[in-house]
Formats: C-alpha cells, structure tokens, sequence
C-alpha cells in the first residue's frame, strides 16, 4: 500500500544531463599522481577510516542495547534502532571492498548473511528464540554457531522483527541475543581494523606492491583489485540488493526479499553503497592514471550514479514498496540499470585506460 | 539409486527466433583441423567454425553469450551451450548446411555452458542448474530427435561445470564448481560461507555416482571447474579460488578415477600469476602436454603431464581458449586473437576441436 503520490525524477530527463555529461568536455588536468600514490590514497582515506568507522558504529550498537537490556522502554528501543541504522550505513559504504582481510573467515557473510534464498538465517533466529538457546547469548559461544546468527540481518529481525516491541517491554531473552549479535559484529569489525592497520599487513603491501608479495606484486594488480571494486561491487548491488525483489514488472515485485525491508533501511543501504562507490572513486583518484579522452566516462559513471541517489533521495516510501507501483516501478528498475552500466563502463573503457585487459572481470566464475 | 527422468515436450525456444534464416554453408572435413569457438562482438554474441588459421567456414549468431561447443565423433554436429545462467543451445548440422538448431534447457533449469556427446552420436550431455533445488543436474538430449529433453541424473554436487567422457565410453567426470548461484540473483554467488565443490565419476547407464573426489575442508573455496584428460586416462582440474588473495592454493588437481586426487604443484611464480584463476585446461595427448590458461593472469602454462612439471609460461594478453593443435595448442583470447590470426571477436573461454 503506497499512501500518497511519490515524486520521483523520471529516467528520460536524466538521459539528456547524462550525454551532456558525456560529450566534449575540458581535457583533464595533467596528473602528477603515480599508479602507487593512487594505492596509498585508497587504502588511508577510504578503506582504512571505512573499517574502523564501521567498528565504532558496531561499538555504539552495543552501547546503546546495553540499557535497553538494564532499563527496557520505548526510547530506548528507538536509541537502539537509530544507532542499527547507522551501523547499517557504515557498513554498506565499505562492503564495497570485497577482497582482503574481509575474505578471510567468513568475515563477510559473518557481518552479513545475504542473499539467504532459503531462509536458513530467519529459522535459525526463531529457533534460538524458540528455545532461549543460551549459547546464541554470549559472543565468544555465538562465534561458533552459525554465520547467519552472527550479523546485521539476525539484529534486525531482533530490533524490528516479530516480537521487536517486546525489547521495549523487558524480553530479557532476546535483548541478550541482541547484544550478542553486537558484540560479534563489533569483534568481526575489529578484526578487519586490526588487519588493515597492521603497518606490515596487506595495507603495506597494496600500497607499495612488490614481487614478494603473496597478493599484490606489481601495481598492476594493485589496481586491478580497485578497479574490481567499481566492477563486482555495482553488479552485486544490481543483482542481489535490487533485482531479486524487483522481479520483472510492479505486479510479480517481492518486497520483502529486500535485503531490510523491515527496518525501512533498503534504499539507505543502497544509497550508502552508491556513496561508497562515489567516495571511493574521489578518494582513490584512481581515474586520474587514465588518459584524457577516458576519463570523461568515469566523470559520467560519477553523474549516473549521482542521479541513481537523487532517485533514491526522491522516493518517499521505502523502495520495496516503490518497486510494487507500477507508476515507480521503474524508477526503482533504473537504479539497477545504473549500476550495472557503471559496471560495464569500469570493466569496459576504464579498465582500457587503465592498461588492464578490457573487461576482465567478464570472464569471471566460468 | 532411482534416475529422475522427466521429459520435456515442446520446451520454450521462443526466444530463439531471430535465428530463423540463418543458413551456414556445410562445413566438412577439408582436411585441415577444424576448430569452434563462441564469442562476442559488439555486443552481438555468436559462434564460429574456423580452421587454426583463423579462417571461418561458417558463423553462427547466437541471443546472446554463448560459452562452449560440444562436437560429437561423427564429423556432423557442432552444438553451443549458453553461459551461465543462460538456457539456450544451438545445434549446427556440419554435413546438410541447414538452419541451426536451437533448443532449450527446461523452465526450471539453465545450462552451464558445456556439454558433451555420447560415444555412438546419439545422446548430448549438458550440464545444468536445478536452480529452485540448489542441485546440479545432468541433461539428456536425444540427438536423433530433435535435440529433446529425454532425461536426467543429478551431478550429486552443486554448479557442475564442464564434464567430460572417460575412455571407458560410458562414465562421465564431472567438476562441480560448488558455488551455489540463481537467476534471480544474477551471477551471484550466494554460497561462499558453504562451497562444496567436487569432482564426480557417473555411470551414464544408471545415472549413478561411481566415486566423489572433494577438496579439503581446508580448501572449501577451492571452485573445481575445468578439465581435461591425459593419455594415460588422468583428468586434470583447473580451479577458481575464492578465498583470501593471500592464501596459496593448488589450481591444478590431478584426479585419477579408483584412486583419487593430488595437487599438483606449481613454482610459487607461476602458481601466483594465475591470480587464482583458471579458465580453461587443455591437454595434448599425443605429446603428454596440458595448457592452463589464466585471463585474469593474462598468461597460460604448459605441463609435462608425465612429470608435472612446468615446461613453459605464455604471456598473453586476456588469455583463455585453448586446445591441442599439432604438437602444441592453440590459444585465443577476449582481446581478438585465435593462434597467430587477430579476428575483430572477443572470444569466450573454450575452443573446441571438431572431429
């Protein structure tokens, strides 16, 4: 049910903004910066502050789930949901970052269990309510149960699920899980501060690849990793953030395969990966290694996706929802075809101008 | 051990009528080796058979990625599956000239891009995804009949790639990548906290699994996805790794049917150029030489496969297709190049030789 008209920019203004965009535009300025300045510069002013901002909304969650459990009401319920936002944002920026320490132990799917296409996460959750199961109420006994427990989807179904409100009305039980949950995000977070702070971890050697390197050994492998983040990161959005509940028209739409539907946060999840990707982009100044006459489609993929968050921005119901109208069905559908044109665009004509193999990443997983 | 066998009548070909009209030239034996190999161009996707020169005798179009073409013994077809997760399949008649033959992987499942025949011509086995079930599944079409679905068996693992038929004529080897994936979530791997990849032997008369070689625990993002055969009846795997970058994995199995599997392992160099992906394997029985092929690495390795040992690294760009041609192999890649020839064609991961 969508209660009022939504105002939303329509796809076809942008297109001509668009080849405005892409045409002719002032030659670049001449780059003084080195393949190695742009490693250095992804690493200490987006990845590194990425995580350990993550780490202190972790740290905040648990801090504010701490006296919803002493002293359970109604605000506090509210701090707890506000402070899960917030955690939702942090992570959704640096989740773009898909290689590295993040990789390693299931850290990812441990912060986030998604795509769960059967469930598995939600009936494990209510089976530990279900059975007031102990062990799922200390982090260092949760650590060991399954990764699906451990995340931002488990604390959401406890903060804005079936039963949420009982939080505010003293369910002890579920409060403690709840911090559980907090806690071994908090732990997982600072685990992938640590790696990526340690001065002879992979920060070092992405920074200043060399041949004895058990990952990056030249810079251009180096910049294949961050070119990586442009490619895999905007079609995993695509295809599992926005297509699996956009089905194929506003009829067959399933809101509530989207990844927080319940909590509201679907499109600030989607808006903070876009600014990841925009942040990332002027961080790294990773386009200023390619020549002139290419850097124009970077500074059009940058307006795209400008474009896609103003859409996002405009819509005034939550995108689920949005997605179900047939009158914004499209709007929704447009913020994939974004991402996945801001793919094709980085695997494609950025990566040429880059001086690595045009569309690499195409051939991946056959 | 029941066999599942469902049958499919009149499976949906609908998105294949652009190729209506098509009509490539017969393609015999001319006595030169005779290659396929699917690829795209401007944004156009189509497959080719062209001789080592490069020369084409015939392109076909395709709706879109093709990925690998099976070709049966018989000289006469030559049949291009669809990339994952695609469900066409288009079916080239070499000896009669007539229009290509498309047909469909069933509603509920879609290919993985590879296939291959039966040794009397009559069956193509594909691979495909039972995508609803997360199961890995065997086609069986009736070459005699239009390319109909008559049956099935299972893959017993998840994402089963390319497959290939051992001497016996009867068992298929099998590399189950273990990365669960599903159209609604486009290429996405929705498993990487539970891969299970293997390689399995099947009986193609009872559908049922002979042996189960796995990775392991260790190794569960080991993805096993390519294979070939050596002359002495070993099939060797090239895998995709996807786990940490600094993890050092074996990207090359060596499985031995009755016996079991073993790393074979690589100079850390060469292993590490790879970049933990391995795009295509290709042996040269005659020689006892296997290529691996890295695009990602933008390099491919030649082997000994008496010793194991590396004989020689190629450095070339965007590197995948490959197959043995006289006493060494012939490579392509995404950046036009087909052996020495360079053809205005991105081309896909596999060639394959028409018998």
């Amino acid at each position: 049910m969508i209660p009022k008209p939504i105002r939303i920019r329509l796809a076809s203004a942008l297109t001509a903004l668009t080849l405005l965009a892409t045409g002719p535009g002032p030659a670049a300025a001449a780059s003084e910066d080195t393949p190695r300045d742009v490693l250095s510069a992804a690493v200490e002013d987006f990845i590194q502050p990425g995580y350990r901002t993550f780490w202190n909304k972790a740290e905040a969650m648990g801090a504010a789930i701490t006296p919803l459990c002493k002293t359970p009401s109604a605000p506090g319920l509210e701090v707890a949901r506000e402070a899960f936002a917030e955690l939702v944002t942090a992570w959704s920026e640096i989740e773009i970052i898909r290689f590295g320490p993040v990789i390693e132990n299931n850290r990812m799917e441990r912060i986030l269990f998604f795509p769960d296409r059967r469930g598995i996460g939600l009936r494990q959750i209510q089976q530990v309510l279900a059975e007031k199961d102990e062990t799922a109420t200390t982090p260092e006994r949760l650590a060991d149960k399954s990764v699906a427990l451990q995340g931002l989807t488990t604390l959401e179904y406890l903060l804005y699920g079936t039963g949420a409100e009982d939080l505010a009305a003293g369910d002890e039980f579920r409060c403690k899980f709840a911090g559980s949950v907090a806690a071994r995000i908090y732990a997982t977070a600072g685990e992938i501060v640590e790696a990526w702070d340690d001065p002879d971890g992979i920060a070092a050697r992405l920074s200043d690849p060399e041949p004895g390197n058990p990952d990056f050994r030249d810079e251009r492998e180096g910049l294949q990793a961050l070119l990586g983040v442009f490619v895999n990161s905007s079609e995993l959005v695509a295809d599992t953030r926005l297509k699996p509940f956009l089905g194929k028209s506003a009829e067959t739409a399933k809101p509530k395969r989207a990844l927080f539907w319940r909590s509201g946060l679907t499109g600030a999840s989607i808006d903070a990966d876009m600014k990841g990707l925009e942040d990332f982009y002027e961080a790294s100044g990773m386009i200023s290694l390619v020549p002139n006459d290419i850097e124009r489609y970077g500074r059009s993929a940058m307006f795209e996706l400008g474009n896609a968050r103003r859409t996002i921005a405009a819509t005034d119901v939550p995108l689920p929802d949005a997605a179900t109208d047939a009158e914004t069905y499209e709007a929704v559908d447009y913020l994939r075809l974004v991402l996945l044109s801001i793919r094709d665009t980085f695997s494609g004509r950025i990566a040429g101008g880059l001086g690595l193999s045009a569309g690499f990443s195409s051939l991946d997983g056959d | 051990m029941i066999m599942t066998r469902r049958f499919f009548i009149g499976t949906a070909t609908a998105g294949l009528a652009g190729l209506a009209g098509v009509l490539p030239e017969p393609v015999l034996a001319s006595g030169k080796d005779l290659f396929a190999a699917a690829w795209m161009q401007n944004g156009g996707a189509g497959f080719s058979i062209l001789d080592g020169d490069g020369n084409e005798l015939t392109s076909v179009p395709l709706p879109d990625r093709g990925h690998d073409v099976a070709t049966d013994r018989a000289g006469r077809w030559a049949v291009a599956f669809a990339r994952r997760p695609g469900t066409f399949a288009v079916a080239v008649d070499r000896q009669k000239g007539s229009e290509p033959i498309p047909f469909s992987s069933p509603e509920d499942r879609h290919f993985f891009g590879h296939g291959v025949f039966s040794p009397d011509n009559r069956l193509l086995y594909a691979t495909e995804n039972d995508y609803d079930n997360a199961a890995g599944m065997i086609g069986i079409y009736d070459v005699t009949a239009g390319f109909n679905r008559i049956g099935e068996f299972p893959s017993y693992g998840i994402d089963p790639h390319e497959l290939i038929l051992m001497p016996d004529g009867k068992t298929l080897c099998i590399a189950n990548g273990g990365i669960e994936t599903h159209p609604d979530f486009g290429r996405a791997k929705l498993n990487l906290a539970s891969m299970e990849p293997s390689v399995v032997f099947v009986d193609t008369e009872s559908g049922e699994m002979l042996e189960k070689h796995t990775p392991p625990a260790e190794l569960f993002r080991l993805s096993t996805r390519h294979m070939d055969i050596d002359a002495g009846g070993n099939v060797w795997v090239g895998c995709q790794y996807e786990g940490p970058e600094t993890d050092e994995p074996p990207l090359l199995l060596r499985v031995t049917k009755g016996e079991g599997y073993k790393p074979v392992m690589l100079p850390d160099e060469a292993r590490h150029g790879l970049l933990n992906y391995v795009g295509s394997v290709a042996a040269n029985r005659n020689e006892n030489r296997l290529v691996i092929t890295s695009p990602h690495g933008n390099c491919a390795l030649v082997l000994d496969t008496t010793s194991g040992n590396l004989v020689e690294k190629i450095e070339e760009t965007n590197v995948c297709g490959a197959v043995a041609q006289g006493s060494g192999f012939l490579l392509s890649s995404a950046e036009g190049d087909f052996g020495n020839a360079k053809l205005g064609r991105s081309w896909d991961n596999h060639i394959a030789r028409l018998l």
